[in-house]
């Protein structure tokens, strides 16, 4: 007894101590400020988080998360304390002799220690629950207070105590010990983060701790399993500091058992780690052995399935279920090969009640027919099989970095799931290969595994009691607990969705939308009945648009909105725009619309009424509703969404976007077509592509990122074929960028002879004609070929070597007006040369232009061809003055790929100067003056910079190494990089690449050198090449704007200011100048009161 | 005999050997362990506390081998050392209570009357709410004394106690010292103040150099002085000469010059009779005399 009684009396004067320690009482009052502070920003503000907000059990989670790392600083500090304090304090001692054990001693100092922090995490949660309670509309998941406290809190706080002790006790000096565990709490949320499966991650920073109000947490036995390694370490820890007590031990041997503890308690701790790091390493490890048989069974003879008839029941954990299949032999043979999910066994494999023999390896289940099933010939079979499936089978094409890669926002993790089956809950989707599927998955060795073909599908499925089952095809419930599904169309794969839903439905125009929540979410409710009336003409107006926008129709009588939970996570694939929350007819949505706050109903009504008091126009109940019903549409209008900024090194900025998962296309476009090709398998992709007709080249991400992704991917083919660039994990963002190139590339011959938008709308027409059927990428070429007579099929020959690439050396545009015949007329013109040794096409665009003879309208958007060499002056006439012109070069080593340029005026011409309109081809017109002596940035004999500032160890590991993958980088104008960053753009100097070194404005330390060699002496003038920078077009502005250069012959240094307000872009002159030597020296020095310094290119020019 | 020591030895790891072959045989009552600075006194008090591992030898205290029962022997002892100044942040009372329960005071009316008889006993009842490290010099020694004591203890050790007390303080400590020892109780005094074992003490030793210098009552000790102390007149300026040959215990001035204490054998050359020793006489003359190592610097 006497042993609890005296931890009790230690552990209570010593949670005394803590509480009278200023430092712990700062640490309380700050938590309190800032728990108060985050809570009301999620909460109450405004603009709340979504996910805190309409998810109860991620407020608690979201608060102690946060919690946690201050606490475990602060946890250092103070347990670390009183092994100082025993030192320090002389009076110490007198409790040393007492009759008490280290053991108690020290379990008494570490309870207290842990006491205290427990009951001021009980208050603080206190504090979360009341604002929990007080917040409107938002839920209060008591539970999840323990439960978070118990799973964060307590594995944490006993782990850092043991292990601040220990260190303490080995380095006996709390200031060493402090910064040490200081640096290891640092590494471990900043650089370890995440890695090895959060194996590291002692605080719970980054595991998946979302819970789902559908699904609850998956994997929650692999995140018990490494908090019980830390619980487990912690208490090792303090077991072994018990042993290395520096006090003499009651008896002799009295640290002996302790020793013992400890080792049993790291053994244990060892254990919860090896099952964590198994559990979650499952879905890497099976990975390469499916793989493997996968590509072992590539190449064996497959069926194409006509029609599949699945009954499947659910299980409390997976399903059982009986699949007849009937299909066409692609192959003679008597075996045939099936891919089902391995986590599935096979009860059975029949043919007309007679049993056949399989082989079943993994996922694979090979048929034995035991007679030659000669091609084409009809065959059919049943599959009995039942079992839980293996999530791991999923994405085997995706990389492991990638799928390691945690899903979260706002701090909060939420585990990837791909596959839900649990009583309450049964989500399968086509990735699960849930049924049995012809030929193999993901080889990564041939693209054999890749013919998907339409199917005509059959289900009946008998969910467990009160579930509702949802899958393609109306289901028909025959009142013995079957729901029968038959969808009237063919369809490339099924999914199934078993869960309480309630359904919401609404028919327009024939369609059926309907919104399938779950009972528990209560998800939008019934919040939009007061506009029930308006909802058809919102729906009706989004379908146009995007049936507009997409030029293609929804094929489909059903449109449904599938709530799920938010842990379900796909990826994009190379060959398909479909991601696995987009099954035919329906769009399996997040639970509440976690990722956006336009699905806060509540909040998004506040936002109007606020925005109202701020004199925004006023709306009625209805109009709040029917704006929030658009907004939240919306998401299936946009192509991208999930924008990143980061902020890399040396004030370099990289922004991306990731494609919509929600898109709407390819409910239009892939589950209506099926361009399917064993040796091209991203030909869909590339139609689709090339069909959608996306630029990524000039919007704002460019901007930032100093390269668009098709200016990377043109980089990529510089070094490496289509087919190597597609291979390379190294360019898998690149990867629509590079197909959309090559498919413009592909169809440009046929574009030039026939017309581009003539192009696209005979595909369209092609394919219609296959709605729902299957077409070889190969064969739609040929058709394709044979209507703009033009060999595209020839086009795809070259993807296997690396093609060199044109260059084009593009003119500034100009623009004369005349009178013809009375009527005014422009004439624009522009010289571009190919000054490669390879031919190539290049895309010519007039935005917002009217055509000169509105009897015959002529494109605004043509193509040009070059043979190598070639110069061509481009003459058009148009009624409107043009103003811009935009030139984008496709697959070339342009730099930037696409050239937007003002059109200057050059004034009044008379009718004796008409050119007829025409792309001429002339002799190459020099750039510049007979005898201009021109030095680009890119030159590197002759240009050079300063060295770069030196940058210490710290801000090297803060800012990370240079390890751009191109030369060129973005410029952000609020951040302007630190050191010389080579940038393109338009207005910079260049024939191909338009480049120019930018860096802040500084001193004389930074500046770039431009040497010119001149051929005689004399008098020159001298040019800048100006590049204005963006900072005075600002009005408040005022500061000297102008660069400051040295011109030096050697003997004489002339200073040179170049008034920047009174430049333009381009060159502009800096004074004439004797020089009396054969090299001249320029130099620029980024000192100068705008914001960036531009070094581009000097001329000089023999006066 | 409630506590001896046989045969101990302490070498620190530096190779310093700071206790030599100690032996003692310590009663119960007032024992007095006196040495200069550096004579082991502190290692001593740190072995018999349990604080420290003796290199060789044994202690046994009631019957309880320090090596081996530790707990039992913490049990019987009260300790208070010679620093005793800063506190961790806990009122005077806490203080003593958390002394008690760790000391065995389960029951907390039983601890918190043992507690408030202590303060009562010790006069810092009225201060009982106060900081301890608030506390003047002489209450934290009552503090020390007191926390000593809430358990009752066979065994008291007490190190310097004295030191920095002003004289009133002092005798009341060593009236409160002598007080306990009449139960039965083994109080170590250890000290390099020979007024506080003369007054208290009925046994002593004298550590010199970690070796039983002397060990017998400071009777015995007073003894070994007898006829070795003198009474001195010396005239102003020679002072310093008798200085250089004698140690000089007191120097008083007089109207011719000085009368001064000496310890020697026998005195030539100066007008001196001889004067009744203390132990503080006793003490220089042992040291002088049988250990030669008395100085006047």
């Amino acid at each position: 007894m006497s042993f609890f009684a005296n931890i009790r009396s230690v552990a209570k004067y010593e949670s005394k101590l803590l509480l009278r320690s200023w430092f712990f009482k700062v640490f309380v009052g700050l938590a309190f400020v800032f728990l108060c502070l985050i809570d009301y920003n999620a909460l109450f503000n405004d603009f709340r988080d979504i996910l805190v907000s309409n998810f109860p059990a991620n407020i608690p989670y979201y608060n102690i998360l946060l919690l946690n790392v201050g606490e475990a600083v602060i946890a250092v500090f103070l347990a670390t304390e009183f092994l100082k304090r025993d030192r320090k304090l002389d009076t110490s001692i007198v409790f040393y002799v007492r009759p008490l054990s280290n053991a108690e001693y020290l379990l008494g100092k570490t309870w207290g220690f842990l006491q205290v922090f427990f009951v001021i995490n009980l208050i603080l949660y206190g504090l979360v629950l009341a604002m929990n309670l007080l917040a409107t509309g938002v839920e209060v998941a008591w539970w999840a207070y323990p439960y978070y406290f118990l799973i964060i809190t307590v594995p944490t706080l006993v782990y850092i105590a043991g292990l601040s002790v220990f260190v303490m006790q080995l380095i006996r000096n709390q200031a060493l010990t402090f910064v040490l565990l200081l640096g290891y709490i640092a590494v471990s949320v900043f650089y370890i983060g995440d890695n090895y499966y959060c194996l590291f991650d002692y605080m719970a920073w980054n595991l998946p701790l979302f819970h789902s109000m559908i699904a609850g947490t998956p994997n929650v036995d692999a995140i018990i399993y490494q908090r019980l390694l830390y619980l487990f370490f912690g208490f090792g820890f303090i077991s072994l500091n018990i042993v290395l007590f520096r006090r003499l031990s009651n008896y002799a041997h009295s640290a002996i058992p302790w020793a013992v503890v400890a080792g049993l308690m790291f053994v244990f701790g060892g254990y919860f780690g090896y099952r964590f790091v198994e559990r979650s390493a499952r879905i890497i490890d099976n990975k390469q052995l499916y793989i493997e048989i996968n590509n072992r069974y590539v190449h064996t003879p497959k069926i194409v399935v006509e029609d599949y008839h699945l009954d499947v029941e659910q299980l409390p954990e997976g399903i059982r279920a009986v699949c007849t299949i009937e299909g066409s032999a692609l192959d003679s043979s008597e075996r045939f090969t099936f891919t089902l999910n391995p986590g599935l066994r096979i009860t059975s494999v029949t043919c007309d009640s007679a049993d056949l023999n399989y082989l079943r390896d993994h996922q694979i289940i090979q048929v034995d027919f035991g007679r030659l099933v000669q091609k084409d010939s009809t065959l059919h079979l049943t599959i009995a099989y039942e079992g839980t499936l293996d999530e791991s089978f999923c994405y085997l094409d995706i990389p492991e970095d990638l799928l390691l890669e945690p899903k979260r926002q706002s701090q909060i993790s939420l585990a990837k799931t791909y596959v839900f089956q649990q009583p309450d809950y049964l989500l399968l989707t086509p990735e699960l290969y849930w049924y049995p599927r012809p030929g193999t998955s993901y080889s990564d060795q041939s693209s054999d595994w890749q013919q998907t073909y339409f199917s005509q599908f059959e289900m009946d499925v008998r969910p467990l009691p009160g579930m509702r089952p949802i899958s393609q095809g109306e289901a028909v419930d025959d009142s013995t607990g079957v729901f029968r599904f038959k969808p009237e169309y063919p369809m490339q794969s099924a999914s199934l969705i078993i869960g309480r839903y309630i359904q919401k439905s609404l028919t327009v125009d024939s369609v059926k939308y309907s919104l399938w929540r779950m009972e528990q979410t209560e998800s939008f409710g019934n919040r939009f009945d007061t506009i029930m009336d308006t909802i058809p003409s919102v729906l009706r107006n989004i379908r146009n648009q995007i049936e507009f926008f997409n030029k293609l129709e929804y094929p489909f009588t059903r449109f449904s909105v599938v709530e799920v939970p938010a842990q379900f996570t796909s990826y994009s694939r190379a060959w398909t725009r479909a991601q696995e929350t987009m099954q035919p007819e329906m769009v399996l949505f997040p639970e509440k619309g976690y990722f956006s706050w336009n699905y806060d109903i509540d909040q998004m009504k506040r936002m109007f009424e606020r925005n109202m008091r701020y004199g925004a126009p006023a709306m009625s109940e209805r109009e709040m509703m029917t704006v929030t019903l658009n907004n939240m549409l919306s998401l299936f209008t946009m192509q991208e969404n999930a924008w990143k900024f980061e902020r890399g090194a040396k004030g370099k900025f990289e922004l991306s976007a990731q494609y919509n998962p929600y898109y709407i296309f390819p409910q239009l476009f892939n589950f209506r077509y099926n361009i399917y090709s064993s040796r091209w398998p991203i030909g869909n992709r590339l139609i689709e592509l090339y069909l959608q007709n996306q630029s990524t080249t000039m919007d704002g991400k460019r901007n930032v990122n100093g390269l668009s992704n098709d200016e990377k991917a043109n980089l990529v083919f510089q070094k490496q074929s289509f087919v190597e660039a597609l291979a390379d994990p190294e360019n898998r963002e690149l990867t629509d960028n590079m197909i959309g190139l090559q498919g413009g590339r592909l169809f440009a011959p046929a574009a030039l002879e026939f017309g581009e938008d003539k192009i696209r709308d005979s595909l369209y027409a092609v394919l219609d004609d296959y709605t729902f059927q299957n077409i070889s990428f190969e064969a739609l070429l040929e058709t394709m070929g044979r209507i703009s007579g033009v060999d595209i099929i020839d086009g795809t020959a070259d993807w296997d070597r690396v093609v060199p690439m044109p260059a084009y050396d593009i003119g500034a545009p100009k623009a004369v007006r005349f009178n013809d015949r009375g009527e005014e007329l422009y004439q624009f013109e522009m010289v571009i040369t190919n000054v490669s040794d390879n031919p190539g096409i290049l895309s010519i665009f007039f935005p917002w232009i009217q055509s000169a003879n509105p009897d015959a309208p002529k494109t605004n958007k043509w193509m040009v061809h070059f043979d190598p060499h070639e110069t061509k002056r481009i003459i058009r006439h148009w009624r409107d003055r043009p103003q811009w012109v935009d030139v984008f070069t496709f697959i070339s080593t342009n730099l930037p790929l696409f050239v937007n340029q003002q059109v200057q005026f050059v004034g009044d011409e008379n009718l004796n100067k008409k050119i007829a309109e025409g792309d001429y081809t002339i002799e190459r017109v020099p750039r510049e003056e007979p005898g201009a002596i021109v030095v680009d940035n890119e030159d590197s004999l002759l240009f050079s910079l300063s060295p770069p500032h030196p940058s210490g160890l710290l801000s090297r590991w803060i800012d990370g190494t240079d390890k751009d993958r191109f030369r060129y980088a973005g410029i952000a104008e609020w951040a302007n990089p630190v050191n010389w960053t080579l940038n393109t753009m338009p207005s910079y100097y260049g024939d191909d690449i338009r480049s120019a070194y930018v860096i802040r404005t500084g001193s004389r330390d930074q500046y770039a050198v431009w040497k010119v060699p001149l051929p005689e002496k004399g008098r020159y003038e001298v040019s800048y090449y100006v590049s204005r920078p963006p900072m005075l077009n600002w009005g408040w502005f005022r500061g000297r704007a102008e660069y400051h250069f040295e011109i030096d012959d050697g003997e004489v240094v002339h200073e040179e200011y170049l008034e920047l307000r009174r430049a333009s872009d381009g060159w502009n002159s800096m004074g004439t100048y004797l020089f009396d030597t054969d090299t001249v020296q320029v130099t620029l020095f980024s000192e100068t009161e705008v914001n960036t310094v531009t070094a581009d290119a000097i001329k000089f020019v023999k006066r | 005999m409630s506590i001896t020591v046989e045969h101990l030895n302490k070498i620190y790891p530096n190779g310093r050997h700071a206790l030599k072959d100690v032996n003692l045989v310590i009663p119960s009552g007032m024992f007095g362990l006196l040495g200069p600075n550096g004579a082991g006194k502190s290692t001593l008090m740190r072995i018999l506390v349990a604080q420290m591992e003796p290199t060789s030898g044994k202690i046994d205290i009631y019957g309880h081998d320090i090596m081996r029962e530790r707990k039992a022997v913490r049990r019987v002892l009260g300790y208070l050392p010679q620093d005793f100044r800063f506190f961790a942040k806990y009122k005077t009372y806490e203080y003593l209570d958390y002394a008690a329960r760790l000391s065995g005071f389960t029951r907390a009316r039983q601890r918190r009357e043992a507690v408030d008889a202590m303060l009562e006993e010790v006069g810092l009842f009225d201060v009982r709410e106060r900081y301890a490290s608030k506390l003047s010099g002489g209450m934290k020694r009552r503090l020390g004394i007191a926390q000593a004591l809430i358990h009752n203890p066979k065994v008291i050790i007490v190190d310097e106690p004295t030191t920095g007390l002003d004289p009133e303080e002092r005798i009341r400590f060593r009236n409160l010292l002598s007080k306990v020892s009449e139960h039965d109780v083994t109080v170590i005094l250890s000290t390099h103040i020979v007024g506080d074992i003369s007054s208290t003490c009925n046994r002593m030793a004298l550590l010199n150099q970690g070796e039983v210098a002397f060990y017998g009552s400071p009777e015995e000790m007073l003894r070994q002085a007898e006829g070795k102390v003198w009474r001195v007149w010396v005239p102003h300026d020679e002072l310093q000469e008798i200085s250089n040959r004698y140690p000089v215990i007191t120097t008083i001035p007089s109207a011719n010059g000085w009368e001064l204490q000496i310890v020697a054998e026998h005195v030539e050359d100066y007008d001196a009779e001889p004067y009744a020793p203390n132990l503080e006489h006793a003490y220089v003359y042992f040291m002088e005399y049988k250990l030669n190592q008395w100085s006047n610097d």
